[in-house]
């Protein structure tokens, strides 16, 4: 043979060698194992979803707001009363000590001079503000009995009006006021201090139950 | 190779064509269909990648050519070549894997050693005479003469191994001389 470049156009040896390496190819197959996995793995590929979705945005935006509509009425509602208030006052307790002028029409003309008229609604001021004031200060005592104490207390004024106040209220008015805390049994009866606008500002035990006689 | 469904490869009587079963895996992804295409191609391709490195680093090699197909169907255009896209995959997770091991310039420069005809006198076996002359070539040349072997043409060649057509007949020129001069019986 040329040792220059040979020439490949022998059919027969490209025969040969394509025989050879078919011959070759049947020792060395793809392993068994690998068709399983692979078909298992195309089977956990087909049960998951085909196509990914975005999420509607429209749906999760309307759950949201429902769920922030929800979540709001719920604090809302559960929101303590922080007032040191009773949660059913009589109308009978309540007093208003108003102070009206007997005369709110005054006319200048009946005054001589100005520092008449000056002294005459500086005497109406200082009035109206002591009017204030008296009502500021202006309490009002309450008795009743007890008549339970589990779930807040629960208790009966002298004109069977039936009130109720929580425990924390109570324990505020004592701290307010430096006091120890109470135990509250059944038919013992206290002595409540409101102030015009309604609310709490003492609680003191009274030993006798023979209050509203 | 057993077919998973073997039953089912039939449709309406008859066998469903490769290209068939490309387009339904592709679109739908049948599983008869990958069926298909898995006993058409797993054995040559396993074949290509054991004739360029050792068998265990070729069944790993082919099972990620195998599982980027299932996974990333779309990533194969359809009316391709599937089997040029599969030998192109293999061939390229190979090179990565013998990269990582640096062996692949040791691949690469790896000579074809004039095969001692009385050695060959000895050995009755043409076949292993074959196995050892094909092993015995450069990395490129073995390449170049298996995916000939395998029905790719010098285009589709010179396409996966990103080189150009003269390239791969030189190379295959080479191929086929050693082999043919390792299986001749010695001149005395």
């Amino acid at each position: 043979m040329s040792k220059q470049q040979p020439e490949f156009n022998n059919t027969e040896d490209e025969q040969v060698l394509a025989h050879l390496y078919q011959q070759r190819k049947r020792q060395h197959k793809a392993p068994n194992e690998q068709q399983a996995i692979l078909m298992a793995r195309l089977e956990q590929l087909s049960r998951g979803p085909k196509y990914v979705k975005w999420p509607n945005v429209r749906y999760y935006t309307s759950i949201a707001a429902s769920v922030f509509a929800i979540a709001l009425m719920v604090i809302v509602f559960s929101l303590p009363n922080s007032q040191h208030s009773v949660q059913k006052y009589s109308q009978s307790f309540v007093s208003v000590e108003l102070h009206v002028l007997e005369d709110e029409n005054f006319s200048p003309r009946q005054y001589a001079s100005n520092n008449n008229y000056r002294e005459v609604l500086y005497n109406q001021a200082k009035q109206d503000y002591l009017a204030s004031q008296q009502q500021q200060l202006t309490r009002r005592l309450v008795y009743a009995k007890v008549l339970d104490s589990d779930t807040g207390l629960a208790l009966l004024t002298c004109n069977n009006e039936l009130l109720q106040i929580s425990h924390s209220v109570v324990d505020k008015v004592l701290v307010n006021r430096n006091k120890s805390p109470i135990t509250f049994s059944q038919g013992q009866v206290f002595e409540l201090t409101l102030n015009n606008q309604g609310n709490i500002i003492d609680i003191e035990a009274k030993r006798t139950d023979k209050i509203c006689s | 190779m057993l077919s998973i469904f073997p039953a089912f490869s039939k449709l309406q009587g008859r066998e469903i064509t490769i290209e068939e079963a490309i387009h339904r895996y592709v679109v739908k992804r049948d599983k008869r269909a990958f069926d298909r295409i898995y006993q058409s191609y797993a054995n040559d391709l396993f074949h290509f990648v054991c004739s360029m490195t050792n068998e265990a680093m070729a069944a790993d090699v082919t099972q990620k050519a195998w599982l980027k197909l299932l996974e990333s169907p779309n990533s194969f255009q359809i009316n391709t070549n599937l089997k040029a896209w599969l030998f192109k995959v293999a061939r390229n997770l190979l090179i990565d894997e013998l990269r990582k091991s640096n062996r692949l310039t040791e691949q690469q420069s790896e000579q074809a050693g004039d095969i001692d005809s009385e050695q060959v006198a000895s050995v009755d076996d043409q076949l292993e005479v074959f196995n050892r002359a094909l092993l015995a070539l450069s990395f490129e040349q073995r390449e170049a003469f298996c995916l000939q072997q395998d029905g790719f043409s010098l285009h589709d060649i010179a396409r996966m191994t990103q080189t150009n057509q003269e390239t791969i007949k030189t190379r295959l020129r080479y191929a086929k001389k050693r082999l043919k001069s390792a299986l001749e019986p010695s001149n005395e």
